[in-house]
């Protein structure tokens, strides 16, 4: 219809160059047209199958899983046998789920047995070769279902992934050595950090928070001259009772780097022996407020009586932040901490009034 | 001369067109590829086990205000929201309904004295109570002031690094936070706000504060609404956001760093748009300090909300909106253009003028001088119905495959008669509901020059518990 009323001539009201410049745009305007109108098909067509192949796989993968979850049960319970049974094609990945999905729930055998049934129908394998050729989501997915097995034998193979170009590799398989409990993570440190950018440490020392790195392997990164490598140490060296690492946080209090000394001093309390008192009082008058905020929350951890006096000057600080983790520590430490606190009712009278409040409705509630 | 005119005029209208068809698909094409990316980053995820030892805290700030009928289940799906460091504060922004006391009497409030931290002017506060049944929740009772003044005084008296800024009629997904925040930690650069998806509630399946099965609205306003909301949010700040320039997070779900944003001076009260002009500081503050830093747009994160039932009220609420985009382009017209902003100015701020501000004005008088031209003779038909198919075929295309990246990558409707439905809203809106919204939008540029500030208010109903 549109092609017909091309063609019909309907007289202008006016022979001007404008004009005839319209005119001229009409074509373009119709081959746009035409080619809009073949996408708007071919797109409809795509959307029409993918809702119907959607709507199908949905069905069929409820079906799948629930008949693979029975196939696993069945062989749990030794009512079938973990051989002698094919899987069509297309069961082989729900299959592969749900061993992942099973493996959390089960005890310690059952666990193994799904770790055998892995390696027996060549997951492991596969997953194995998506670690050196997959594309790199392949290759993430891969390291995921390793790590969701707990199945570290493959270490060796995720290990230089540690290096990948792309960092969501990289973290990926930060995350699953972690998890394994990788012995030769401490080693890799110095490398893992220095290929990732500045921002990304946060990231690393999230992950490798669980982990007991050796102290041996932090030592390097304590000393890099590159400020994030010492946050990060002081940061994984907090780890509680960990006595040995008290003379390299005690460095690192002392760092130029406000970040650093704070991290180093929160460590301190987190590992929560009464050796880092010393350490800690020296830095209750740090210039930086985010480092004596630290220090009265690191003192309530430790609930020395000694450092009642500290926290005492630390709720008198100017900064807001200080004085309300002062008056957090001084709580913990019960009616000689709260008797502190009531010190303060008029010069700080609304904080005063948050703590007192706060155990009024504690009793209450008791 | 006047055929002149018009003439030119039809020329204008033609190529601006073009032009903003050439940035949808521009858009589009970035779009796919944030989705795509977002799409496999997602499902690699077999079993969460993050350490949740270092996770930020979060505070959730939820202004109120006549919210009685929804305000007990949306505070119960914010207290279901699955995140360890978690605060939840409800401003009550002087409402005049019984919000409050509707929350006091079923969370058991009680008063609580807290200390200030940040000190953004605000409006009085009454006071200040805390959940006997839940001591994550924190209530603000304080005079009216706005959406913005209530804002500040949630971050003045929260406690947290980052907050979330959301509309107390809004539900979020219980893991929502979370989502966002395996964003936020596996950053390399700095990252000063983060937005996720808004979508529409109404006829969903509600148990327990929480979205079981979405569903398109029965109703013919809402559904359309949809419609729109999958085109915004996965076209556009999906598209935006691979260029670090998103300027909008919506003002129903975004979380932001709390020091950079009481560092900035927090919401602005005077403007109806507070939640974009306050991502468009935030970009103009980091470009001017020559900081390295990220907005970012995380597509799955989704908070439902309640969407428009009537004309009147989605009319009032597309004005507002239209109302605060030209509000912060006059507030940071100095970025227009200006490569010191980087892409977000050369581009993204151009952009919104050209198309998003001047858009209604250019697609309205378009219809008005095509049909005048025709009308005189000065244009054929054929011109005329060329013109308007392809404007409709334009419209119809980009809404199309919206919709096949919605169902590729996210795929939250299951039902596949909604997602027909949907295909059908994207042709039935270019007729009369597109002219319509852009009408709204219009009269806004008119409300402004009238200087009207009014927030118009929303009817709320009750989730529905099916």
């Amino acid at each position: 219809m549109i092609i017909q009323l091309l063609s019909e001539t309907v007289p202008l009201g006016a022979n001007t160059v404008l004009l005839e410049l319209l005119e001229s745009v009409l074509p373009l305007v119709k081959y746009t047209l035409i080619v809009l109108s073949a996408l708007v098909v071919i797109l409809l067509i795509i959307y029409i199958v993918s809702i119907y192949i959607h709507h199908r796989q949905r069905k069929y993968a409820e079906w799948k899983t629930d008949h693979c979850r029975s196939l696993i049960g069945s062989i749990l319970s030794g009512n079938k046998p973990s051989a002698g049974f094919r899987l069509s094609p297309r069961e082989r990945n729900c299959f592969r789920d749900t061993l992942i999905d099973e493996y959390s729930s089960l005890s310690i055998s059952g666990k193994d047995t799904i770790r055998d049934l892995y390696k027996k129908f060549n997951f492991y394998d596969r997953d194995i070769r998506l670690l050196r050729h997959g594309t790199w989501w392949k290759k993430i997915e891969a390291i995921e279902r390793l790590g969701a097995l707990g199945l570290s034998e493959a270490e060796e193979h995720v290990l230089p992934l540690l290096t990948d170009k792309r960092s969501e590799v990289r973290f990926s398989a930060l995350r699953m050595l972690a998890f394994v409990g990788s012995q030769k993570l401490g080693k890799m440190l110095p490398e893992i950090f220095a290929d990732n950018r500045r921002w990304a440490y946060r990231f690393l020392v999230n992950t490798l928070s669980n982990t007991r790195i050796p102290i041996d392997s932090l030592k390097p990164l304590a000393s890099s001259s590159d400020r994030d490598y010492r946050k990060a140490a002081a940061i994984l060296l907090g780890k509680e009772g960990n006595r040995d690492a008290i003379t390299i946080l005690e460095r690192l209090t002392d760092d130029k780097v406000k970040d650093v000394r704070r991290e180093a001093v929160r460590s301190l309390g987190r590992v929560g022996i009464i050796d880092v008192m010393p350490a800690l009082s020296s830095k209750v008058d740090d210039n930086n407020p985010q480092v004596r905020a630290v220090v009265a929350s690191a003192l309530g951890v430790l609930k020395d009586k000694n450092s009642l006096s500290l926290l005492e000057r630390l709720a008198d600080d100017t900064d807001f932040d200080v004085r309300f983790q002062a008056f957090l520590a001084l709580e913990q430490f019960g009616q000689p901490g709260m008797a502190i606190i009531a010190k303060y009712e008029f010069k700080y009278t609304e904080m005063v009034r948050e703590f007192v409040s706060k155990v009024g409705s504690t009793s209450d509630a008791a | 001369m006047l055929l002149d005119v018009i003439i030119y005029y039809n020329f204008i209208v033609l190529f601006y067109f073009l032009a903003l068809n050439f940035f949808y698909v521009f858009l589009l094409l970035s779009a796919t590829d944030t989705l795509f990316y977002y799409k496999r980053n997602r499902q690699l995820i077999y079993n969460k086990r993050e350490t949740k030892a270092l996770a930020p805290s979060i505070a959730i700030l939820a202004p109120a205000y006549n919210e009685e009928p929804t305000i007990v289940e949306s505070v119960r799906s914010l207290l279901h929201v699955d995140y360890p460091e978690l605060e939840v504060i409800v401003i009550n922004d002087g409402s005049k309904d019984k919000t409050f006391e509707v929350m006091k009497e079923f969370y058991k409030l009680f008063p609580m004295a807290r200390a200030l931290d940040a000190r953004i002017s605000t409006k009085p506060v009454k006071a200040v109570y805390q959940s006997a049944v839940d001591s994550r929740l924190i209530v603000i009772d304080k005079n009216n002031g706005g959406k913005a003044d209530s804002l500040n005084a949630g971050i003045n008296y929260s406690r947290s690094r980052l907050f979330c800024a959301i509309d107390a009629d809004s539900l979020i997904e219980k893991d929502a936070l979370n989502r966002l925040m395996q964003f936020y930690t596996e950053r390399e650069t700095k990252i000063v706000a983060l937005g996720g998806v808004v979508r529409i509630a109404n006829d969903c399946r509600i148990e327990n504060g929480e979205v079981i099965e979405a569903r398109v609205p029965r109703k013919f306003l809402p559904a359309m609404q949809v419609m729109e909301y999958i085109r915004a949010f996965l076209c556009g700040r999906a598209g935006w956001n691979k260029f670090n320039s998103l300027l909008i997070i919506s003002g129903a779900f975004g979380l932001f760093e709390r020091k950079s944003v009481v560092e900035a001076g927090g919401y602005r009260t005077d403007t109806v748009g507070e939640d974009m002009e306050l991502v468009v500081r935030l970009h103009r503050t980091m470009r001017e300090q020559k900081r390295r830093y990220k907005v970012l747009f995380v597509p799955d994160p989704v908070c439902w909300t309640q969407a428009p039932e009537s004309l009147k009220v989605l009319g009032r609420q597309r004005n507002r909106w239209q109302r605060g985009l030209i509000e912060t382009m006059l507030h940071h017209w100095k970025m227009i253009g200006n490569p010191r902003y980087g892409f977000s100015g050369i581009v993204a701020m151009p952009y919104f003028l050209l198309f998003e501000i001047l858009g209604p004005v250019m697609e309205l008088s378009g219809y008005v001088v095509v049909i005048l031209s025709f009308a005189f003779g000065w244009i054929n038909i054929t011109f005329l119905i060329l013109f308007l198919a392809l404007a409709i075929l334009f419209g119809v295309l980009l809404s199309l495959f919206s919709l096949l990246l919605e169902e590729f990558t996210l795929k939250r409707y299951e039902n596949p008669w909604d997602v027909l439905k949907l295909f059908l809203l994207a042709i039935i809106e270019n007729f009369g509901y597109r002219q319509l919204h852009s009408w709204w939008r219009l009269k806004a540029i008119f409300d402004l020059l009238r200087k009207k500030k009014s927030w118009g208010e929303m009817q709320r109903k009750a989730f529905v518990q099916l």
